[in-house]
């Protein structure tokens, strides 16, 4: 019977794997119709998880909107759920006719193609985590190949802009602003502080996002 | 002859202020491994030269590396083949390609590397650092090449101060890294003697040589200029 089950489960992987991927890990640079992304979400299956892209929407002001009261009949609140967040502003744009390019960041996340969001709040913050090795804790075997490990003298946001870096895209840096807006219409924003290693995330002004934040695109795969 | 000093130059060993003159690459020496026969030199020529011609290209390029300023010509580089540009869009890189073969603009960490080895191992510019670069100087101007020194604007040019550095980092915003001491407080000749103050990171505007957040244009004005450097 457990044989019986761990085949159905085989199969359910694979047929769903089939167009998708395989073996995936933390760390890994997958690509979607041509464009990347880093790996830092992945289940048990290695078939499914979240990826950020690898390169950013950079600009020098009005990186979220071109105005500030654009944002007024928008909600987007969730602080979960960027994709949701990115739905809603979709829907909203073109059901009053607006511009996507009013929403620079939202028109970049839909040129990367179907599937692609800006994040919310919660979900930034996993990235975070991941960049900064908060989420990897190790477990000491004994017995495993030291020679196997990794450079622990290498800080693990290096590590991870190192990847991003090899494969082309920009490092992660202090600044990243997400999909979730407040009651009051300003926006989350990560902000890291370089020199103590300080964190946390702010709420901006959308007029007030310049050329010292950078959005980023998620993807589930 | 020739063979002679070649051979010799061979089983030489560096240290940190030598002067490396191998096979028509020279030098002033700014780090060494532990053989003394493999390290870095830094140019004894120095370039005016903007990071970019083009400020409104400046968000658009990846140079980011961090440890290995050899990374960001070659970030540079392709953004020049993949977007129809020229190095002329990007002076600095261009100087440091025109000295030929394995020159390029140090990163960010291997400025404050190369700044903490002619500090004298740390990054605390003091009295006995203030002799240091002093020396450092003199080896470079014997050697025809461009004080390490430029004058203070607010003291009428009395006063001489270290010029900073400009590196082949990008930081946030299309800024740049670049290294200084502490702002105007490193007078390397002044009467009272060299304070003690700190050697630290900045960030400027890629066409940008002086610091900014400078109101009054007083004497807290630093110069940046910048040097290549070549692995041997």
């Amino acid at each position: 019977m457990r044989v019986l089950l761990f085949i159905a489960i085989s199969i359910v992987c694979n047929l769903s794997m089939l167009a998708q991927v395989t073996d995936v890990e933390k760390g890994d640079i997958l690509t979607i119709n041509g464009v990347k992304g880093i790996v830092f979400i992945v289940d048990d299956s290695g078939c499914h998880g979240t990826m950020m892209s690898i390169k950013a929407f950079r600009g020098m002001k009005n990186l979220f909107c071109s105005k500030a009261s654009l944002l007024k009949d928008l909600s987007m609140t969730s602080t979960l759920d960027g994709k949701a967040n990115t739905e809603e502003l979709f829907s909203y744009v073109s059901s009053r006719n607006i511009n996507l390019a009013e929403f620079p960041v939202f028109n970049w996340c839909k040129s990367l193609g179907d599937g692609w969001y800006i994040p919310s709040v919660e979900q930034l913050k996993t990235f975070v985590n991941y960049w900064l090795g908060n989420d990897d804790l190790e477990v000491d075997w004994g017995d495993e190949d030291s020679s196997q490990s990794d450079d622990s003298s290498v800080p693990h946001t290096k590590r991870i802009n190192d990847i991003m870096m090899e494969a082309g895209g920009i490092p992660f840096l202090n600044g990243v602003f997400s999909s979730t807006i407040s009651k009051n219409k300003k926006v989350s924003v990560f902000e890291y502080n370089k020199i103590d290693g300080t964190w946390g995330f702010s709420d901006v002004s959308p007029n007030k996002i310049d050329k010292y934040s950078v959005g980023r695109a998620f993807y589930d795969f | 002859m020739v063979a002679m000093t070649t051979m010799l130059s061979a089983y030489a060993q560096y240290k940190v202020g030598d002067i490396y003159n191998v096979g028509g690459l020279k030098g002033l020496v700014v780090d060494v491994d532990a053989s003394g026969k493999h390290g870095l030199i830094l140019s004894l020529e120095e370039s005016d030269k903007d990071w970019i011609e083009d400020e409104a290209l400046a968000m658009e390029t990846n140079a980011f590396h961090e440890d290995d300023g050899m990374k960001n010509m070659q970030a540079i580089e392709k953004y020049i083949n993949e977007n129809g540009k020229s190095w002329d869009s990007f002076p600095l890189f261009a100087w440091a390609r025109s000295l030929g073969e394995g020159w390029y603009i140090p990163a960010r960490e291997e400025l404050l590397t190369i700044w903490s080895n002619l500090n004298g191992g740390n990054l605390d510019f003091n009295k006995k650092a203030n002799k240091l670069w002093k020396a450092h100087n003199k080896v470079v101007e014997k050697n025809d090449g461009d004080e390490l020194f430029c004058s203070n604007a607010s003291t009428g040019g009395v006063f001489k101060m270290l010029c900073g550095m400009i590196s082949s980092t990008e930081a946030e915003g299309g800024k740049v890294y670049v290294i200084n001491t502490e702002k105007g407080k490193n007078l390397v000749n002044h009467p009272m003697g060299a304070p003690n103050v700190k050697i630290v990171e900045y960030q400027i505007g890629k066409k940008a040589h002086r610091s900014e957040g400078d109101p009054l244009g007083m004497k807290r004005v630093l110069h940046f200029d910048a040097r290549a450097v070549h692995k041997f």
